[in-house]
């Protein structure tokens, strides 16, 4: 009897993992579908077609908004994760270096909508232009808050004495830095550009208030065509998204299986 | 010790000045391209290929930023007096609120070729007599989307009541999402016309607004077709330059302009007074202006034109009609600036924080 | 100290100082902005400091206004948190050779812009979507079913932007989780209600706390999802706010209402946390 109700536990477990997972896929293995039909709507299969993906690519628009994107994104890990690693560096010599990299842990807690609208209204009162380099600075800005907490972790767990050994060996301080500290930094490094890329791509509360209407990004320009009405260059702009981050998640998860970052 | 102090304060100064310079760049791009034109508009209303193909005809460079919103345009030119922009489209009642602060240059009409085509009811209006700062360059008024799939047994009465009277209101109707536009037909429909209100008719105006939003199905500014078409809602309330094209690809649909008259609404071209570069503006208006450029413009970007020669838009059955209602005298409404703020937050907040 | 030292000190300081800097200028002074202005009054040529913006939000359509914010965030991080728990559960501590799959999986939608999510449910909810189309093809219904613009589709499309949200923390508690501790317990005679009230739930519960947090927060202040799904016909924290920053363009009565909701946020995680003390208090002295 026991042993019946742990097989129906297991299989009731079991459905419920498999119409989780479900859930959650029926809707993008549809968008993705859809894609490939023929006509837009109503939602009935007419033909097999490449019809939105060439729209998509002649698309002057996604492509600024892409550029847009990609720009923004690509500056913001190049800062935060820079500027974070030199900043967790730097905390390590101090004596009170905890307290100054709690400093960065509000940004995790505090919603983003707050941190936006702070940013905007103080841009506004300063005639700030917004644009590309406002959104960066905001981006930046959340970036710093995945970016020092992961470098700083990884950096807690390594082992001193390589550095104390680097130095008594004879290498400078960049020497120590550059051949021994960089490399085994290199899995937080790595995840942290991942996270902050990918953050930044699928904002959208702060391209939306600190953007102006100047800047179209991505998350922007699927807003606005989602605002009016259902268009299947979306569906194959987001299952294009998809594919791209599925590869993201193949590189993420790699490299978790090597180190265990969460 | 004290030289450390220093040391680190003018590190920390350097690196904010580098902060600065990064956020203020693109102001710094504005003068370095000196043959150039810096425009300011709405997404969607002129198509970029346009600009681009003035640009090379005249060796320009045609730079264009967009607004979300009036109220954003009347904020930056406030704040930067006007500066940066040669060439900005304000709606009607912005107009006004842009001359009261002294920001918009005078027009010499003379360089201007088109002035006499411009439809005569769009000209010499309130909020800019005798047009002496803007020219109106594309209108819509606003109406009744039907689904006549929900009215097998006659089409519901071309009114304001059918959105507005609960004895008239089908269930899941489509409303506009614009805080002022709404509320100025709602204005409308209980006093007669737009007109300042005090208190008291501000509770009036609440009470009928809320009893509207319980029969709403959605408030959306650009999806009114997509919410006919999807079979949401049997009535929506919007423009006939968003409505026309699904109108001709579908026979259920009808557009109904009330008897009691519609709101018309104006964007206008206007010239910031810092402008330096009137004689580019005036040759791309010319050019913007044009019988042929405005034809393009029409099919893919729902440009109605204030000519009134415009003769391709009377081909088309719902904008002839919206034509012969702006050219009826007494029928066409403007959006104005009589509704303060305060007002328009109060009742904005009291419909939909139900 | 030698010239090298010295030198890289400095460096580390040139380079190390510019994300405080970053961090102090665009993050504190923002807020400590947003609460100067909802104070000040402003005008071209006087300055004030006074309470007038606070006392147009003693409108009691703020509170409902917070209200409803604060119910769909809990609501929520409940379906998540019931709806995770087992799955993380699962994929942690029973899959042996998919776990990776699975794991990626997981992640996926939450790589994935919200936006292209909430547009995915267009698809399947509208009249004329997949989900109407499917039924009435199969005869389970006549007329379409109507779920767009409602508080379900609402639910429906947060639920799903969130889950992933809820399911990582708990997924990598479970993993540091010891198994054995399940076997002592039953071992010891105690039965499966008791191993989970007792055993999983408080050892997982850092992992609930933070998914708790992690959802409720941002969902508090959400309002894209609420807009898009459900017809845009009511107001959240995050529509208020817009409104007033973006649509009206007034800074002050925004920054207020800001300041004021975020004032009601950390009252209520004070709250949670204080009750959360409690019980456990009580527990050691019980």
């Amino acid at each position: 009897m026991d042993s019946l109700w742990r097989v129906f536990q297991d299989s009731v477990l079991r459905l419920w993992v498999a119409c989780t997972y479900l859930f959650l896929y029926i809707p993008l293995i549809v968008l993705a579908v859809f894609s490939f039909n023929e006509i837009a709507f109503p939602y009935r299969w007419v033909g097999f077609s490449l019809r939105w993906y060439r729209e998509l690519a002649i698309s002057a628009e996604i492509w600024e908004a892409t550029k847009n994107s990609l720009i923004v994104a690509g500056s913001a890990v190049f800062l935060s994760v820079t500027l974070g690693l030199f900043f967790v560096m730097w905390c390590s010599q101090q004596r009170r270096g905890n307290y100054l990299l709690s400093f960065f842990y509000p940004n995790l807690v505090v919603p983003e909508i707050v941190i936006a609208v702070g940013l905007l209204s103080l841009f506004v009162f300063l005639n700030v232009p917004l644009g590309i380099p406002s959104l960066i600075v905001g981006h930046t800005l959340l970036g710093f808050g995945y970016a020092v907490p992961i470098i700083y972790t990884r950096f807690n767990v390594l082992d001193k004495r390589l550095i104390e050994a680097s130095l008594d060996l004879g290498a400078t301080h960049r020497q120590t830095f550059v051949k021994i500290v960089l490399p085994l930094l290199m899995p937080a490094i790595v995840s942290a550009s991942l996270l902050v890329f990918i953050l930044s791509l699928d904002d959208f509360l702060m391209a939306f208030f600190c953007g102006g209407t100047s800047a179209q990004t991505l998350s922007l320009y699927i807003f606005s065509m989602i605002r009016s009405g259902v268009s299947p260059v979306v569906n194959a702009l987001a299952t294009v998204m998809l594919v791209v981050s599925s590869l993201l998640v193949m590189v993420f998860c790699s490299i978790k299986t090597k180190e265990t970052i969460w | 010790m004290i030289k450390n102090k220093i040391l680190s304060t003018a590190v920390v100064a350097l690196w904010g000045l580098v902060i600065f310079l990064f956020l203020y760049s693109p102001l710094v791009s504005h003068f370095f391209t000196q043959e150039s034109i810096n425009v300011f508009m709405w997404p969607g209303v002129v198509d970029p290929k346009l600009f681009v193909e003035f640009g090379k005809k005249h060796g320009v460079d045609i730079n264009v930023s967009y607004y979300s919103g009036n109220e954003e345009l009347i904020v930056k030119l406030l704040a930067t007096k006007g500066a940066g922009y040669d060439l900005v489209v304000p709606s009607d009642y912005a107009v006004e609120i842009l001359i009261q602060n002294d920001l918009l240059k005078e027009l010499d009409k003379s360089k201007l070729n088109f002035f006499e085509h411009i439809n005569p009811q769009f000209l010499d209006l309130y909020f800019d007599p005798h047009n002496k700062y803007s020219i109106p360059a594309e209108w819509y008024i606003l109406g009744l989307g039907i689904n006549k799939r929900f009215f097998k047994n006659g089409l519901p009465p071309a009114s304001w009541k059918t959105v507005f009277d609960p004895k008239y209101m089908p269930d899941h109707i489509g409303l506009l999402n614009d805080p002022r536009e709404l509320i100025a037909l709602a204005v409308k429909y209980k006093y007669g016309k737009i007109k300042p209100i005090n208190q008291e008719e501000v509770q009036e105006i609440k009470e009928l607004m809320c009893a509207q939003w319980k029969k709403a199905e959605a408030y959306t500014d650009f999806r009114g077709d997509f919410l006919l078409e999807s079979g949401n809602c049997p009535v929506v309330i919007v423009a006939n330059s968003y409505i026309w094209k699904t109108l001709a690809d579908n026979a259920d649909f009808e557009f109904l302009i009330p008897e009691e008259g519609t709101f018309v609404g104006l964007e206008n071209y206007v010239i910031p007074k810092s402008s330096t570069k009137v004689e580019l503006v005036y040759k791309l208006l010319n050019f913007l202006f044009d019988s042929n450029t405005q034809e393009r413009n029409f099919q893919d970007y729902v440009w109605l034109s204030t000519r009134k020669d415009a003769e391709y838009l009377k081909e088309i059955d719902v904008l002839k009609r919206s034509i012969e209602v702006v050219n009826t005298p007494g029928k066409m409404e403007l959006f104005r600036n009589d509704l303060t703020d305060d007002q328009v937050n109060e009742i904005w907040l009291a419909v939909k924080g139900q | 100290m030698d010239k090298e030292t010295i030198s890289t000190t400095f460096t580390t300081f040139l380079w190390g100082v510019p994300a405080l800097l970053w961090q102090v200028l665009f993050f504190y002074v923002p807020l400590i902005f947003l609460l100067a202005s909802s104070f000040i009054k402003h005008s071209e040529s006087s300055f004030e400091i006074t309470l007038e913006h606070y006392r147009l939000l003693l409108d009691p359509v703020y509170l409902y206004v917070l209200g409803r914010s604060l119910l769909l965030a809990l609501t929520t991080v409940t379906a998540c948190l019931i709806i995770a728990y087992p799955v993380a559960y699962y994929i942690s501590l029973r899959l042996k050779r998919w776990k990776t799959l699975f794991f990626a999986l997981l992640i996926l939608p939450f790589w994935t812009n919200f936006l292209l999510l909430v547009y995915a449910w267009y698809f399947l909810l509208e009249n004329d979507g997949l989900l109407n189309m499917v039924l009435l093809h199969l005869g389970f219904i006549t007329e379409p079913l109507h779920m767009m613009n409602t508080q379900a589709a609402v639910l429906c499309g947060m639920f799903y932007c969130y889950l992933p949200f809820m399911l990582l923390p708990l997924y990598s508690t479970f993993e540091r989780f010891d198994e054995r501790l399940l076997d002592a317990s039953s071992d010891l005679g105690a039965t499966q209600w008791q191993t989970f009230t007792r055993i999983m739930v408080p050892l997982t519960l850092p992992g609930i706390k933070t998914g708790a947090l992690l959802v409720f927060i941002p969902a508090f202040g959400e309002f894209v999802t609420p807009s898009l799904l459900g017809g845009d016909k009511h107001m959240y924290i995050g529509s208020v706010i817009t409104h007033y920053f973006l649509t009206m363009r007034n800074v002050s009565v925004g920054s207020a209402f800001t300041c004021l909701a975020s004032c009601a946020l950390i009252l209520i995680l004070f709250m949670v946390f204080m009750g959360h003390s409690l019980l456990t208090k009580k527990e050691h002295h019980g």
